[in-house]
Parts: C-alpha cells; structure tokens; sequence
C-alpha cells in the first residue's frame, strides 16, 4: 500500500507539514509518496527527511517531484531519531549494528548442539556492553520467537532494553506459527533487504 | 479602500527570509576590492552588521542598510518593522541612529497607493521613537512591494561594539524571543491563534535601543542583532570574527508562543533549512537535542534580539537591567570557549 501526500499547489513550509503529518500518522508503515511541484519546497523536505534519519528517492518529471519515503517499519520518532542517529556518530554507544539470524541454530554441524550455542547466544546478548540495533530473523530463526521457548524469553528481554526484533512474515507463514508469536515486528522482505542494504554493521553469529 | 488589503498576498517569503543565502553572498562579498581607508573601523571584512567611519576622534559614524518584503498583513505594522529591523544595525554597533532615508519599491499600478502610504507613515513613527530624522528616499516601480531604510548612526570610535571582540569565557545573552519566521509561515497557513501572532508582531516592533543602552552601561565584549541567518547563523558569523567557538544551550533558548508548537508541525520556512547548511559542519549537535529547537535556533528572524557576550562578573546585573526595561526575555543562552565552530548542547 502507498500513501499519496499531493502537495501540488501548497505554498512553502506547507508540503512539509503535509509530510510530518502523514509520518507522525503512518502506523501501518506504508510507503508514502509526497508529490511536490516546487524546488525549494522539495529540498526542505529532502533536507527534513535527511536530518531524520528516513530512507527516501526523489524522481522528477518535468517539475514535478515524487519523493518516496520507504517507512515500512520506521517508527516515526523525531527525538528518538535524532538521538539515536547522533549517538551512532558520536559515541557509537549502542545501536550501531544488527544481529541476522537465519537458523534456530548456531552454526552448522551437530544439530542439538547448534540449539544449545543459539539458546547460549540469546542469552549472552543482553549482557553486552552494545546493544544490536536490531535483532531480524528469517527462514527458521523465526520459530525461536515462539511462544513458550527460552529464546522467546531471551528475545523479549532484549527487546525490553530497546532492541527491536523483526521476523520474516513469509517465514512466519510458512512455518504457520503467526498465532504463536511470543516477540518480534512482523515485517516483510523490502523492509529486511533495506536494512541489510542500508550500510549499517550487520552480524551474522 | 486600503484597510483590507492583505500585503502578505504579495509575497512568497516575506521579512529577512528573502534574504540570499550566506554562503552564496559570501562567494560574492570575497572578490571586491579591499579597502585599505584607516579611519574605516569596520568594513565587510569581519561580515558585521553596519559599517563604521571614523570622521574625527570622538564621533564615528556608523552606515547600514536593509529593505525586504512584507513580513505581515497590515502595511502600516509591516512600516513600522521594516524600519526597526534597520535601524537594529546601528544598535548593535552600540550606536545612535539619527538620520535615515527611505528605500523602496512599490508598484505604481494594481496595489492601493494608500498601503504605500501606511507604510512610509509607519516608518515615520518609529523613526519618531528612535530620535531619527528620515531626509528622504528613493522609490521604484515594481512588484512585489518592498522596504526598508537608509540608516546613519553615530558612536564613540573607542565604544564601537563589532561581532569580532567576543573572549574565551564571555556568557551570551539573548534579548527578543526566537521563532518569526515560523511564525509569519503559520499566519499565512491560518496555523495559528492571533494572540500569538500579535506578540510576534509586537517584539519585532521592539527597536533595540534599550539593548543598546545597556550594553554600554554593562560594558559587552562583542554583539551581534539576529536577523535573516538565524540564531546559529549570526552566532556562528560572530565566532570566526572572533575567533572563537560559541556553545548555545538549546533547553535555553526564548520561544514566541506557540512557535515551538508550529515547528513540531512541520511548519519550517526553507530559510531555516538554508541557514543550517550555510553553517553546514561548523556546527555540532549534541545527542538529545530536540530536533525542533534545533530548526527554531536556525529560524530566519525578523527585527530580532541583540546577541551579547557579557563577562561573567556583569551578567546578573545586565539581565536585571534588560528585564527592568521591558526586555523581559532577555536570558542567558550559551557561552564562549576557545576553539571553533557552533556546539548546540541540551
């Protein structure tokens, strides 16, 4: 789904108010595209959505501007935001890596002893002195957000401290445990190919 | 048959809004020829807010100039900050203004001639206030109108107070409250109440004479008036002229009501977007910075405060002295340190 801000005929700062309004009520993380018909007004928000941190593309035909915003699952937060994106250039505190499970196992070989070393893993993470950003499981790492399972527990505690924990939605599908879901935002691949792809530290354990 | 006519339906940016960026004005500036006159106290060099002209030695004359578009509705108002916006310049040289001329354009055709009147009669009345005699004029033919004035003031060559004497360890006083431009974006989009608008109106209303008055009692190392660069914008001219760095506490700063409740909406004039990359990496921001605050330090302003740097012995009787004259705003908002740039903290 994509949400159309048209802004066409708005005077400046108007477009950019349109815009904050349509993140500050974009709860379902669709794409919305602002539709400009003024340079300046453009860059302002250009400028605006930079300063924030947001991930978008202008495309321009014969004046007009489409700026794209790809929010899907970006939690408008100004504050947040800004201090997050500063803490991540300033002191590289927390938050500047994610951590990419794609197995309910640690590594390959023996299978109960690669449960026992993710079980271990899930555990430990909390304890580190920096934080993952972001926790995204995909393929079968998302059973270990089930229900009743200790790396359920482990992941809520980690979400608890501020890390955000994504699950593959096909994934989730296909192993038919979307009813089981202890933790997690369940997300679909754009959204795990941007981040993959948005040059942040990722960890593969 | 001019009462209801709206200057604001004339313009697109209104105020020093319009003005042309810093960083491209000063790609301009760089070429011209030097001046090499010794009795000129301050030229564009150090980018100050008037020129100054020593013509003997006790009298310095200082020159400026500043004309824009209309800021507000009412062309007998927009007179009356059009005027006091320039005669600023020669405040925040710690001068007197006294003679002045009229600059504008308005066009002959379309617009009702009364506006134009209004506006001439504004200017008039606080030129009145401010003991200035205004000796003429010059007016063009064209669209939209714009004004401002000619201002010559005088100084005691040894109390000329330029943006360049700020010292390591000086505290910085504001003394009119941020967010104009906000503000004048929000009248136009109907954003706001008028009780609001009106208290902008009145602070750009307010000349800087007494900010004046006070520095030369207090006795200020360096000052500057915020205008269209914006807070971050003047602070940051005056730090290179003084080579020095300027840290602004942003949970300090005066607000305009409601300008802060705009801001969060989203209503940021692009002279606030363009003040921020006019200081581009000279300036740092500290990890919980509100976001808002930050574009309201970067807001183009109208006829705005005096920016001083008072040494710390002399601040609390210099905010008592501001704040018994009415300048009720007036607070510290940031200090000096050796070094560079612009640090904005919490």
């Amino acid at each position: 789904m994509t949400k159309i801000v048209d802004c066409r005929g708005q005077l400046c700062p108007q477009p950019l108010i349109s815009t904050k309004r349509a993140l500050k009520e974009n709860v379902n993380g669709e794409v919305i595209q602002v539709i400009i018909d003024n340079a300046t007004s453009c860059q302002n928000v250009s400028h605006f959505l930079t300063d924030n941190a947001l991930p978008f593309s202008i495309d321009e035909q014969s004046g007009i501007f489409t700026i794209t915003i790809n929010s899907l699952g970006i939690e408008f937060n100004p504050k947040k935001e800004a201090e997050e994106y500063c803490e991540v250039s300033f002191s590289g505190k927390s938050g500047s890596y994610l951590v990419v499970l794609t197995s309910n196992l640690m590594g390959s070989g023996n299978e109960d002893l690669g449960k026992i070393l993710m079980k271990g893993l899930l555990n430990t993470l909390p304890n580190l002195e920096k934080l993952p950003q972001e926790i995204i499981c995909y393929n079968s790492a998302v059973t270990l957000a089930r229900k009743g399972t200790d790396t359920a527990q482990s992941l809520v505690k980690l979400n608890n401290l501020g890390v955000k924990i994504t699950l593959c939605g096909t994934c989730v599908d296909f192993f038919g445990i979307k009813e089981d879901i202890e933790v997690g935002t369940i997300s679909n691949m754009l959204y795990i190919a941007e981040r993959l792809s948005s040059g942040i530290h990722v960890v593969k354990p | 048959m001019s009462d209801d006519f709206d200057l604001l339906t004339t313009v697109e940016y209104g105020g020093c809004s319009a003005k042309i960026p810093a960083s491209v004005l000063e790609n301009i500036l760089l070429n011209l020829p030097k001046v090499t006159d010794p009795n000129v106290l301050v030229d564009i060099d150090t980018h100050d807010d008037a020129g100054v002209y020593r013509i003997s030695n006790d009298l310095a004359l200082i020159l400026t100039t500043d004309f824009f578009p209309p800021i507000c509705s009412n062309p007998f108002e927009f007179g009356e900050i059009a005027a006091t916006n320039s005669l600023s310049d020669v405040y925040a040289m710690g001068g007197e203004p006294f003679l002045a001329l009229n600059i504008a354009m308005f066009p002959s055709k379309g617009l009702p001639l009364d506006a134009y009147k209004q506006i001439l009669e504004g200017a008039a009345s606080v030129a009145q206030k401010a003991n200035t005699i205004i000796i003429g004029g010059h007016t063009i033919d064209d669209y939209p109108p714009k004004f401002g004035l000619a201002v010559v003031g005088r100084v005691h060559p040894d109390k000329v107070i330029t943006n360049a004497g700020l010292k390591h360890g000086d505290i910085l006083i504001l003394t009119k409250p941020l967010g104009t431009g906000v503000i004048v974006a929000g009248k136009r989009l109907g954003l706001m109440s008028d009780t609001a608008y009106n208290e902008a109106l009145f602070w750009m209303r307010q000349l800087n004479s007494t900010a004046a008055q006070v520095m030369q009692i207090i006795g200020v190392t360096g000052a500057t008036d915020i205008t269209g660069f914006g807070l971050i914008g003047h602070a940051f001219k005056m730090a290179k002229a003084s080579n020095v760095g300027i840290k602004l506490y942003s949970s300090k700063i005066p607000l305009l009501p409601e300008a802060y409740k705009l801001a969060d909406e989203g209503c940021i004039p692009g002279a606030a977007f363009r003040n921020l990359e006019y200081i581009g990496n000279h300036l740092h921001v500290d990890p919980g910075v509100d976001y808002n605050t930050k574009m309201l330090m970067c807001d183009a302003q109208t006829s705005g405060g005096i920016l001083m740097g008072v040494r710390p012995e002399r601040v609390d009787e210099a905010i008592k002295l501001l704040h018994s004259n009415g300048l009720r705003y007036s607070v510290v908002i940031g200090e000096v340190f050796q070094g560079e740039n612009i640090l904005i903290t919490r």
